[in-house]
């Protein structure tokens, strides 16, 4: 994180000292500061109300900061969250709405097709691509309520890939979807990542995480751990971003097999 | 075929009919959006806000497609920013602002005192008294929806399916919002004297949501609910000449039958489709 100013620059994700309130007394995310190269793939791990959806409302600027700034592509969020793709939670959609799996890999589009009326060719071969891509090309015409939670899963990621954005923020992709889709998803971001696209996925699964995640950010509030995976997955950090949580989880037996277990297969 | 074309001879029941028609096209269409993004609590609002500004437009002699316009838009923000109150939600806002512009209209209407004006006729429609003035309006308002509609239709698809994702893609948001109140509210004050301000939410929401029952996407949904609304108009028309109820009732009683039919033919199809898998299951089961 000792970027020079040149390399400031070529930051695709940039935070300072960024706290979120809500009103509350108490912040959601407090001090985050933060500095993402593009072509980083990091998960973001950490137990639920950390804070790890407001983290990406915050880099979009989708949320009043009580503190702090944030940098998109070297520029404010307002200008560079076009630049991003943002691919919300499955369960967040309304998946009875009239539409088919075409119209939302074209909602990708949007930003290319602008106040056109119609998508040029360009933008069909796009969306053909992507929905290629994931799999999902012969569902093109199938309505989005008929398909399987996983093609739904790879239906939002077909719509990011048409977007073409260098920058992928995605929550809890890995949820609920079967092993073909979640293996899918992986070489898909390896692939991504090669191109140098920047990635950050939330997560609740620590063993994918730390077996298919070069960087790592925990986070619980603050960032109790951030770095390459072999440094940051270790049993304090892990303690740290999730024993605050323990009276919430209720068996605190289950996390302490769960850190044991990762410690263990950790220093194999 | 005499029952069709006797009332036809009246020019009074030719105008009604084009008007009834016109108001019911556009009101469908824009329901449509309202339906899908379960705003009808708004619509209802802000079917009531246009009140006070009929009424002072009246007032002032000045038209009252403006006058039902402006008060349509300072109660779409007025809801926009109590709403923003961390404290309340965004229902309870409408409600306050429902019903005190509508209270607000009640008494300016009931200060006029004029002939030319009647309350009673603004609540619950009076489409016979219709001039051809009132059908170019509704011309000139089915324009600018239908253009509107064409235009912004991929960008409110988006911002009502996945508003996050619009927001985070850069969607002009607070523009698709209000731009989507101000021609609901045209679309309100069109509609106001076919049906009244009373029953416009039934011509809102109705006809889509008959339409939603049967069509699996936007597009051909917006075709039919259209279709929807222009059939209960002109039924409806013909209900109310021949068993002598105001028009707006009839109309909007036409719809809603219409709506419990499909409902009632589509829930008896979905139960037996449903009988037959559970029958399935349970062949495999034993």
């Amino acid at each position: 994180m000792g970027a020079t100013p040149e390399q400031t620059t070529d930051m695709a994700i940039r935070l300072e000292n960024v706290t979120v309130s809500y009103g509350q007394s108490s912040p959601v995310l407090e001090g985050i500061t933060l500095a993402l190269p593009h072509g980083s793939h990091v998960a973001i791990i950490g137990p639920n109300g950390a804070g790890k959806t407001t983290l990406f409302n915050a880099i979009l600027g989708l949320v009043p900061l009580s503190q702090g700034s944030v940098r998109l592509l070297g520029g404010s969020p307002r200008y560079g969250r076009s630049q991003v793709a943002y691919i919300p939670q499955r369960e967040s959609i309304d998946w009875q709405f009239p539409l088919c799996a075409m119209d939302i890999a074209m909602m990708g589009r949007i930003n290319h097709i602008g106040w056109r009326l119609r998508p040029t060719a360009r933008d069909r071969a796009a969306a053909q691509a992507a929905l290629e891509r994931v799999g999902m090309w012969p569902y093109r015409n199938a309505l989005i309520s008929e398909l399987s939670g996983g093609q739904q899963q790879r239906l939002v990621i077909a719509r990011a890939l048409a977007h073409e954005a260098p920058i992928l923020l995605l929550d809890e992709p890995f949820n609920e979807v079967d092993v073909a889709t979640q293996q899918l998803l992986l070489t898909l971001f390896d692939e991504l990542v090669a191109l140098g696209r920047t990635l950050l996925v939330t997560t609740h699964d620590l063993e994918l995480a730390r077996a298919r995640f070069p960087t790592l950010l925990f986070l619980n509030r603050t960032i109790t751990g951030f770095g390459p995976t072999a440094e940051v997955f270790t049993p304090e950090i892990l303690q740290e971003t999730y024993l605050k949580q323990v009276v919430k989880w209720g068996k605190k037996g289950d996390l302490e097999s769960l850190i044991d277990d990762h410690s263990f297969s950790h220093n194999h | 075929m005499d029952w069709i074309t006797e009332p036809l001879a009246f020019e009074f029941f030719r105008r009604a009919m084009l008007a009834a028609v016109l108001a019911g096209a556009i009101a469908a269409l824009i329901g449509t959006y309202v339906v899908l993004r379960g705003m009808a609590f708004i619509g209802g609002a802000l079917s009531h806000a246009v009140l006070p500004g009929v009424a002072i437009a009246y007032l002032l002699g000045q038209s009252i497609l403006l006058g039902g316009l402006v008060a349509g838009i300072v109660t779409s923000v007025g809801i926009g920013v109590v709403s923003r109150h961390r404290r309340l939600k965004e229902d309870t806002a409408i409600g306050i602002l429902l019903a005190g512009a509508f209270a607000l209209g009640i008494a300016i209407m009931s200060s006029i005192r004029s002939y030319t004006v009647n309350l009673t006729s603004l609540l619950f429609g009076d489409v016979l008294a219709v001039t051809n003035g009132d059908i170019a309006s509704l011309a000139a308002v089915g324009i600018v929806v239908v253009a509107a509609v064409v235009i912004l239709n991929r960008k409110w698809t988006i911002h009502t399916f996945d508003p996050t994702y619009a927001q985070a893609a850069g969607l002009p948001v607070g523009f698709l919002h209000y731009a989507f109140m101000i021609l609901l509210s045209l679309a309100i004050v069109a509609a106001m004297q076919t049906v009244g301000v009373l029953l416009i939410l039934a011509m809102l929401v109705t006809p889509p949501a008959t339409a939603r029952l049967t069509c699996s996407r936007i597009s051909t949904m917006m075709w039919v609910s259209v279709a929807w609304g222009v059939a209960s108009a002109l039924a409806g028309l013909y209900v109310s000449y021949y068993l002598d109820i105001p028009s707006g009732a009839a109309i909007v009683l036409v719809s809603v039958l219409m709506f419990f039919l499909t409902f009632l033919f589509f829930q008896s199809r979905s139960r037996q489709s449903r009988g037959l898998t559970d029958a399935k299951g349970m062949e495999s089961r034993s």
